[in-house]
C-alpha cells in the first residue's frame, strides 16, 4: 500500500507494482482555503483554525471509477 | 474596467512565470486564457445579478437545545458576513413526524433557497429531504445524517450537498487519550453509556476502546447502560466501585452518564480519587465540573458546524459545485484547569441566540486578489490551485499564483516578499516550505494587515488555536497524517482478511508527517490480534534501497501478507519531507 495518488501511483497500481494507495484530497484543500479567504475578507473572523481534509482509498477495483479519478492529482489546471 | 486590468495583470504574471518553466505549457495556457476572457467577463456579470438577491437559508434543528443554538449562532455569523438570511424553525420535541411537517411547510412557502437540517431519524427523514431536493433546493445535513451518512458513495442516498458534524469515534479517541493521560497511563477504567444500539454513543465507546487497547497498563473493567437515567447510572457506578474499588477513571458517553457516574463516585466517598470524563459542554456540564462532580468533558464544536454549513450554503448558491461531501468538526477537552479560559468558553454551548455581527469587512470579497504560493511544481499543488480557482470562479475573486521552481525556503520567501511589495494582494494562501524559516515572512504579511492561511503544511507546531510559537494564521488546512495512517492501516488489514504479518517501509525516522502516518498505522495493527507487525526499515527515499530491504525482509519472513509504504517514490515528496524535517 502506498501514499498519494498521481499519474505515477496510478500507473504503479495498474502495473501491479502496488495494490492500493491512499489519496489525499488537495482539491478540497484549495476549496476550503478559497472559501475561508472570501469569508474572512467579507468579515467572518471566527473561522475554524484547523481544517482536516480527509482521504480516499484507491484500489485496483475502483481505480477507473469517476469517484476515484476525481481525486487523481491534476497534471494541469 | 478595473476588473479587466486585474485579469490582464494575472495573465501577464502567469505568462512570465510559465516562461521560466516550460514554453510548451506557456503557449497552451496563453491561448486558453485569452479564449476564456470573454466567458469570464460574462460570468462576472451573471455573478453580480445573483449577488443582488438575498438568499434565504432555512435551518431546522432536531429540538430546542443549547447545542442547536450554537449551530444557529454559527449560521447567523456566516449569514451576517456573507449577506444571506437565516430562517429558523425548531420542533418542540425530537420527533420525525413533527420535523417533517416543519420541512414541508417551509418548502410550501416557495421562497427558501437552501435547507440546513438536523435529521431526527436517518430513515424517516429521507423522503421529506428528497422532496426538498426534487424541488430543486439543495440540502445540507448537520450534526446527524440520513442513510449511512456517506454522501460520496453510500446507501441509500447521496443527494445532500454535505454532512457537517463531529466524528463520534474520533471523539471517543480524544476523550480516551485525555482520560488515560489524567491517570498517568495506568489503572482500571469503567464506562457508563445509555443503551447499546445507538450509533453515536456506540461509536464514542468504540473510539474510547481503541485507546484503551493501545495502553498495556490500562485495564477495562466493564460498561453499564443507564437508559439516560442519571440516578440509575449513579447506582450502577456505586455497585461497580464496590466490586472494583481501585477504578482510576470513568468515561460517561454523554451528559447524564457522566453526571450519574460522578454522583456514584461521590456517594462512594471516592471524589477526587476517580477521574470522571463527560461528553458535551453546556452550562450544566460547566457547573458539574466546577462542583467537582466530574473532572473533564469533551466539547463538540457546534459553532463550527454552523459556520461550515453557512459558508457551504452560500458558496453552493453562488455556483460552487465541488464542495467536500463530509466535513468533520473537531473537539476541545475541557478540564478544571482551563474552564475559565476565553479559548474554552468560546466552545460553551450557547444558552440563547444573540444578535451576531461579523467584524468589519476588509475589502469587498468579490473583487479580492488571493495570492497562492505553493511549495514547488507538482500535481498535488496543481490540485490545490484547482480548488482555489473553483472558489474564485463561484465567489468572484482572483487567484494570483506564483510557484517556486524548487522546494526552497529562501526562494519562497523572495516570492512572498515580492507579492507583498505589489501592494494589491488581499489574502495569502501559502504552503510553507519550512515550519521555522517561513514564520518571519508570513509575519511580515500579517503585519501589513493581510491575513494568511497555510495549506498542506504549517508553521510552528501547526496549532493556531493555542500552540507555539505562533498562532496568527487564519487557519491550517490540510490532511491529518495520523488519521491517514489509520485509514491506510484499516484498508490494508481488510485486504489481507484481518490476519497475517505486516511490514513497513518508511523514509527516515524524525520526520513528523511520515512518523505520524506510521503511528496511525500501528494504532490499527495493535487493534487486531491476528495481525503481527514484523518490522520497519528506513530507505532514505531511495526506492532501490527500499526494494533491497524488502527483498531481504521477505527472505527472513517469507509469509509477510502486507507492506505499507509511508510515501510514494515519485520523488517530489522526498524533497518536501526532507525540508519539513529540518
Amino acid at each position: 500500500m502506498g501514499y498519494d495518488f498521481d499519474a505515477i501511483d496510478k500507473e504503479n497500481i495498474e502495473k501491479g507494482i502496488y495494490d492500493m494507495t491512499l489519496a489525499q484530497k488537495p482539491s478540497n484543500m484549495g476549496i476550503y482555503s478559497g472559501l475561508f479567504a472570501y469569508a474572512y475578507l467579507m468579515g467572518a473572523r471566527d473561522l475554524p483554525k484547523r481544517v482536516p481534509t480527509g482521504y480516499f482509498v484507491v484500489t485496483k477495483d475502483n481505480i477507473d471509477d469517476p469517484e476515484t479519478l476525481k481525486w487523481l492529482y491534476k497534471q494541469e489546471l | 474596467m478595473k476588473r479587466k486590468l486585474v485579469i490582464l495583470a494575472v495573465l501577464v504574471l502567469t505568462f512570465v512565470f510559465l516562461m521560466g518553466t516550460g514554453t510548451a505549457l506557456a503557449s497552451k495556457d496563453k491561448e486558453g486564457a485569452a479564449a476564456g476572457k470573454a466567458e469570464k467577463a460574462e460570468k462576472a456579470e451573471k455573478k453580480e445579478a445573483v449577488a443582488e438577491k438575498t438568499f434565504k437559508v432555512a435551518y431546522v434543528p432536531g429540538m430546542v437545545h443549547t447545542f442547536y443554538n450554537s449551530i444557529e449562532w454559527g449560521l447567523e455569523y456566516a449569514a451576517d458576513a456573507l449577506g444571506f438570511e437565516v430562517v429558523t424553525q425548531i420542533p418542540d420535541t425530537w420527533d420525525a413526524a413533527l420535523q417533517t411537517q416543519i420541512i414541508d411547510s417551509l418548502l410550501a412557502r416557495g421562497d427558501i433557497d437552501f435547507f440546513v437540517v438536523v435529521p431526527t431519524d436517518k430513515d424517516a427523514l429521507i423522503e421529506p429531504l428528497k422532496r426538498v431536493h426534487d424541488a430543486g433546493i439543495p440540502v445540507i445535513t448537520v450534526d446527524t445524517f440520513i442513510g449511512d451518512g456517506n454522501y460520496e458513495k453510500g446507501h441509500p442516498v447521496t443527494f445532500p450537498v454535505a454532512y457537517v458534524g463531529s466524528d463520534n469515534t474520533e471523539g471517543g479517541r480524544v476523550a480516551g487519550e485525555a482520560l488515560v493521560k489524567a491517570i498517568g497511563g495506568k489503572g482500571k477504567v469503567y464506562v457508563q453509556n445509555v443503551l447499546p444500539g445507538i450509533s453515536t454513543t456506540d461509536q464514542r465507546f468504540e473510539g474510547f476502546m481503541q485507546v484503551v487497547d493501545k495502553y498495556p497498563d490500562i485495564e477495562f473493567v466493564g460498561i453499564d447502560y443507564n437508559e439516560t437515567d442519571s440516578s440509575k447510572a449513579a447506582n450502577q457506578t456505586a455497585a461497580k466501585l464496590q466490586s472494583e474499588p481501585d477504578i482510576a477513571a470513568i468515561f460517561g458517553c454523554q451528559s447524564n452518564s457522566a453526571q450519574g457516574a460522578g454522583l456514584g463516585v461521590q456517594n462512594a466517598g471516592l471524589a477526587g480519587k476517580v477521574k470522571v470524563m463527560g461528553y458535551d459542554f453546556d452550562a450544566i456540564d460547566k457547573e458539574n465540573i466546577e462542583k467537582g462532580i466530574y473532572d473533564m468533558t469533551l466539547a463538540q464544536k457546534p459553532l463550527d458546524m454552523g459556520i461550515y454549513s453557512g459558508l457551504f450554503a452560500y458558496a453552493y448558491l453562488m455556483g460552487a459545485r465541488d464542495l467536500p461531501k463530509r466535513v468533520p468538526t473537531g473537539y476541545f477537552v475541557v478540564t478544571k484547569d482551563n474552564i475559565d479560559d476565553p479559548e474554552t468558553l468560546k466552545w460553551l454551548y450557547k444558552p440563547e441566540v444573540k444578535n451576531v455581527q461579523a467584524a468589519e469587512k476588509m475589502v469587498k470579497g468579490d473583487r479580492a486578489k488571493v495570492a497562492y504560493v505553493p511549495g514547488m511544481v507538482h500535481t498535488f499543488y496543481n490540485s490545490i490551485q484547482w480548488g482555489l480557482e473553483r472558489m474564485g470562479d463561484a465567489l468572484g475573486f482572483e487567484v494570483v499564483t506564483q510557484i517556486p521552481d524548487t522546494w526552497d525556503a529562501a526562494l519562497q520567501t523572495q516570492i512572498i516578499d515580492s507579492l507583498l511589495a505589489r501592494g494589491d494582494i488581499d489574502f495569502f494562501v501559502v504552503v510553507p516550505t519550512d515550519k521555522d524559516a517561513l514564520i518571519e515572512p508570513l509575519k511580515r504579511i500579517t503585519s501589513a494587515g493581510i491575513p494568511v492561511i497555510t495549506v498542506d503544511t504549517f508553521i510552528g507546531d501547526g496549532n493556531y488555536e493555542k500552540g507555539h510559537p505562533v498562532t496568527f494564521p487564519v487557519s491550517y488546512v490540510g490532511s491529518d497524517n495520523t488519521e491517514g495512517g489509520r485509514v491506510a492501516g484499516e484498508a490494508l488489514v481488510s485486504a489481507v482478511g484481518g490476519k497475517g504479518k505486516v511490514y513497513v517501509q518508511n523514509v527516515l525516522p524524525g520526520i513528523s508527517t511520515t512518523d505520524q502516518r506510521f503511528e496511525g498505522f500501528m494504532q490499527v495493527v495493535e487493534k487486531y490480534p491476528d495481525i503481527t507487525f514484523v518490522g520497519i526499515d528506513y530507505n532514505e527515499t531511495d526506492s532501490s534501497k527500499a526494494a533491497n530491504q524488502t527483498a531481504a525482509k521477505l527472505q527472513s519472513e517469507p509469509d509477510i501478507a502486507a507492506i505499507f509504504g509511508c510515501q510514494s517514490d515519485s520523488g517530489y515528496r522526498t524533497r518536501g519531507w526532507r525540508a519539513r524535517s529540518r
